[in-house]
C-alpha cells in the first residue's frame, strides 16, 4: 500500500505509551528487545547506507549502533522518542566511523557519496530523476540530512525535531522551504 | 489547491525514489538480530553478579578451574605429580567448535540429532554438550518460507531450554551464523546456557517460532568423544614500553587550560603486575597442539583507553629462531569481552614447537582524549539568540579549531566553531562542567575552504552565570609498541 506522504504519523511514530511499555519490557527481558530491533533496524540500516554509500560499511556501522544501543539501553529514560535516541547513536557511530576511516582511507565527503550503490540497476532513471538526484547531491549536508531522515529513515517531524534538537515547527519550516527550493530548481 | 497538494505529493514521491537505497539489508539484519539480543542478554548477565557470578564475581568456568586447582595441589602432595597429571588429563577435554569442557561430572551429549517439522519448517537440534560449567546447544532451522510481518524470517530468536520442573536455564550467550539469501531460508547457530543439574538426562528445547517443543535425551559421551587436553602452567614474561598518563596537550591561549586524561582501572580477571601489556591466562595442551589463551590488558597506565572494538590486532608469533609460526584463532575458547578495557585472544599453535615463542603486538589502538576549558560568564538572565563572540584558536589533538561563538538557544547553548578544510571530520563533545545536560547533538558542514561545526546541548534548566565550557576531542590513535609475551612449552 502506498504511503500518504503528507501524513504526519509514520510507521515509526507509534503511540508513545505503547512504546514506553515495550521499552520497559525490553529493559527487563532481552528477548523483548527483538521487537524494537525489528521495528527500527531496517530504517537505521537504510539511513546508514544512504549516508555511507557502501553496503559493507553500512552493515558495520549498523552492528555497532545496535551493540552500543543495548550496552547503554539500561540507562535509557523514555522521555521523547526512542527512534530519536537510536538515530542519535547511529549518527554518532557514523561520525566515529568516518573519523576512523580517515586514518587509513581518504574520506568520502558527503557530496561525493552516491546514495545509489548501483545506479545501473535502477529500473527507471528518467532525465528528471537524474536532475533531481543531482540537485540533492549538491545540497548542504544538513539539508541532505533533513531529506534522509524524512524519506529514508521515515521519521516523523516530531521525531526529527527530537533528534535535531529543534522545535517541530522549525523542522517543518526548514523542510518545506527546502522542498520548495528543490522543486523550483528542478522546474527552472 | 488540490492540484498543488497533489503535485507536492508527487514531488515527495520523486524525492523518496531519488533518495532510496537498493539494498534493504534483510539477510544481514536477520543475522545481526540474535547477536544483538545475545549481546543485550550478556550485558544483563554481567550486571547481575548474584546470578551469574556467585563466587567473588567469577564466571562458573573460573570457579570450577579454581576448585580443580585446589584439588590438584592437595592431590600432588598426597599421590605425586605424575598421577595427578594423568588424572587432570582425564578431567579436561577439548571439543572443536565447542571449546574446553570439564569432565568431573561426565560429559552429557545428545544421543542423536532430533528434528521437528511444522508447516514446512524443520528445526533440528544437532548437538548438545553439557558439562559442569555450561550447556552448549547447536541447532539449525530450514524451510523458513517467508519473512514475518516485521520483515524478518521467523524462528531466528534464541531458543530456551526447560527442565522437567519447568525451570528455564539462564541464557549465557551465543548466536550468529549465516542465513541463506534464498527462499526457503535456513540457518545454523549455537547458544550456551547455564549448566544442567548433574543428574539430568532430559531437557526440553523450546523453539521461538511456535514449533512443537523438542524433548532432548542426553547420554554420557563415549570415550574418545572428547579430545584429551590438559591445562598447564601459564608462565610467561611480558614487556612493553612505558607511557605517561598525564601528557598534556598544548593550548594556544593561557586562558584555556588543558584537562589531563583520567583513566579508571579496569576490573580484570587476572592481576596486572606488569601494567598494561600482554598477559597469558591459560595454556591448554592437546596431543598435536597448544592453545594459548590470554589478553592485552589496559591497566590504566596508557595515555588513553584501549579501543577494544576498533581493530583486529595483528599478533605476530615467532619461535626461538625468530621464524614466524603459523597459528589458528580459536574463538571457541576465547573469552567474550566483558571486563572493560581488555582484549582477549586465543591461538592454537601446532606442535612441535621450537620454543620459546614470542607473541608481539607492534602497536595498539587507544582513545586519545584532548580537552580544553573555556570560562564564560553568560550572566544571570541570558536571552535566546544572545551570542558571545569568542573568535579564538585552540589546538586539540594536533588540529587547530577556531571557536567562533556560543549562543543561547531555547533550552541550552550552541557552540559554533570551524576548522580548515584540510582537517578531517572530527567530533568535539560539548559540555558545561558540573552540569548534566539532557540531550546533545550537532552538525557539520564541509565547505571548500573550511568545515563549519555546530554543537548544541540542552538542559532541564539551562545553567547561568559563570560557566566552564568544556570541549573534548576523542581520537583513535595507534600507540606504538612493541608489546611482547614470551612463553616456553614444557620440556618433554
Amino acid at each position: 500500500m502506498k504511503k500518504s506522504l503528507t501524513q504526519e504519523q509514520t510507521p515509526q511514530s507509534v503511540n508513545n505509551d505503547q512504546e514506553a511499555e515495550r521499552i520497559a519490557a525490553a529493559q527487563r527481558d532481552p528477548q523483548a528487545f527483538g521487537d524494537l530491533y525489528d521495528q527500527y533496524a531496517p530504517t537505521i540500516y537504510r539511513y546508514l547506507l544512504s549516508r555511507l554509500g557502501n553496503v559493507e560499511e553500512a552493515r558495520d556501522v549498523t552492528s555497532q549502533t545496535f551493540l552500543k544501543a543495548v550496552e547503554i539501553f539500561p540507562r535509557y529514560t523514555h522521555r521523547g522518542y526512542f527512534s530519536a535516541w537510536l538515530f542519535s547513536i547511529a549518527r554518532s557511530k557514523y561520525v566515529d566511523h568516518v573519523r576512523r576511516r580517515k586514518h587509513g582511507v581518504e574520506i568520502i565527503r558527503e557530496e561525493q557519496v552516491d546514495p545509489q550503490p548501483d545506479p545501473l540497476t535502477k529500473v527507471v532513471a528518467t532525465e528528471r530523476m537524474a536532475e533531481l538526484m543531482k540537485c540533492i547531491r549538491i545540497l548542504a549536508p544538513e539539508e541532505q540530512e533533513l531529506l534522509r531522515l524524512r524519506y529514508v529513515a521515515d521519521l516523523s517531524f516530531a521525531e526529527m525535531a527530537d533528534l535535531l534538537l529543534k522545535s517541530e515547527g522549525a523542522v517543518k519550516k526548514s523542510f518545506y522551504r527546502l522542498l520548495a527550493r528543490l522543486q523550483s530548481q528542478l522546474e527552472a | 489547491m488540490e492540484s498543488n497538494q497533489l503535485n507536492s505529493r508527487e514531488f515527495e514521491e520523486e524525492i523518496r525514489a531519488a533518495m532510496s537505497v537498493l539494498d534493504d539489508g534483510k539477510v544481514f539484519l536477520t543475522n545481526l538480530r540474535p547477536q544483538v539480543i545475545a549481546h543485550h542478554a550478556e550485558q544483563r548477565v554481567s550486571r547481575l553478579p548474584s546470578l551469574s557470578r556467585p563466587f567473588f564475581g567469577l564466571r562458573p568456568a573460573w570457579i570450577v578451574a579454581l576448585a580443580i586447582l585446589s584439588l590438584m595441589i592437595i592431590a600432588t602432595l598426597v599421590i605425586g605429580p605424575q598421577r595427578v597429571f594423568a588424572a587432570v588429563r582425564q578431567l579436561f577435554g577439548y571439543i572443536p567448535g565447542v571449546g574446553i569442557v570439564e569432565q568431573s561430572n561426565g560429559i552429557r551429549v545428545l544421543a542423536k540429532p532430533v528434528s521437528v517439522e511444522k508447516n514446512g519448517i524443520t528445526v533440528t537440534v544437532n548437538q548438545v554438550v553439557a558439562d559442569a560449567t555450561r550447556t552448549f546447544v547447536a541447532y539449525s532451522v530450514v524451510g523458513i518460507p517467508a519473512w514475518d510481518r516485521s520483515g524478518f524470517p521467523i524462528c531466528t530468536d534464541p531458543p530456551s531450554l526447560q527442565l522437567a520442573d519447568g525451570v528455564i536455564l539462564n541464557f549465557l550467550g551465543g548466536g550468529g551464523g549465516e542465513i541463506g539469501p534464498d527462499k526457503p531460508f535456513s540457518f545454523a547457530t549455537n547458544y550456551t546456557f547455564s549448566p544442567l543439574p548433574a543428574d539430568v538426562r532430559q531437557v526440553v528445547f523450546l523453539s521461538p517460532c511456535q514449533m512443537p517443543a523438542i524433548q532432548l535425551n542426553l547420554i554420557l559421551a563415549s570415550s574418545g568423544f572428547v579430545t584429551p587436553a590438559v591445562e598447564i602452567a601459564a608462565t610467561f614474561e611480558s614487556s612493553g614500553p612505558k607511557y605517561s598518563t598525564t601528557t598534556k596537550t598544548p593550548v594556544s591561549e593561557e586562558t584555556f587550560t588543558s584537562v589531563p586524561y583520567e583513566t579508571s582501572f579496569p576490573a580484570t580477571p587476572t592481576g596486572v603486575p606488569h601494567g598494561s601489556g600482554l598477559y597469558l591466562d591459560q595454556v591448554v595442551e592437546l596431543d598435536n597442539a597448544y592453545i594459548l589463551v590470554g589478553n592485552f590488558t589496559d591497566a590504566g597506565d596508557l595515555p588513553g583507553v584501549l579501543s577494544v572494538d576498533d581493530i583486529t590486532y595483528p599478533m605476530q608469533i615467532t619461535d626461538a629462531t625468530e621464524n614466524s609460526v603459523s597459528y589458528k584463532t580459536r574463538n571457541d575458547i576465547r573469552p567474550s569481552v566483558e571486563w572493560g578495557a581488555v582484549w582477549y585472544w586465543a591461538y592454537e599453535i601446532p606442535r612441535p614447537i621450537n620454543g620459546p615463542l614470542t607473541l608481539t603486538l607492534t602497536s595498539i589502538p587507544i582513545h586519545q582524549e584532548n580537552s580544553i576549558q573555556i570560562p564564560l560568564d553568560v550572566g544571570q538572565d541570558p536571552q535566546v539568540k544572545q551570542k558571545w563572540e569568542l573568535n579564538r584558536t585552540v589546538k586539540l589533538g594536533g588540529y587547530d579549531f577556531v571557536i567562533d561563538d556560543i549562543a543561547k538557544v531555547e533550552n541550552g547553548y550552541t557552540i559554533h566553531f570551524h576548522t580548515d578544510a584540510s582537517v578531517p571530520d572530527l567530533v568535539l563533545n560539548f559540555f558545561v562542567a558540573g552540569v548534566d545536560s539532557t540531550q546533545g547533538g550537532g552538525s557539520s558542514n564541509r565547505q571548500p575552504q573550511e568545515v563549519l561545526y555546530s554543537e548544541t546541548i540542552n538542559f532541564d534548566s539551562p545553567p547561568t552565570g559563570n560557566l566552564t565550557i568544556l570541549l573534548t576531542l576523542d581520537k583513535i590513535i595507534q600507540l606504538p609498541g612493541p608489546w611482547t609475551l614470551t612463553w616456553s612449552p614444557p620440556v618433554p
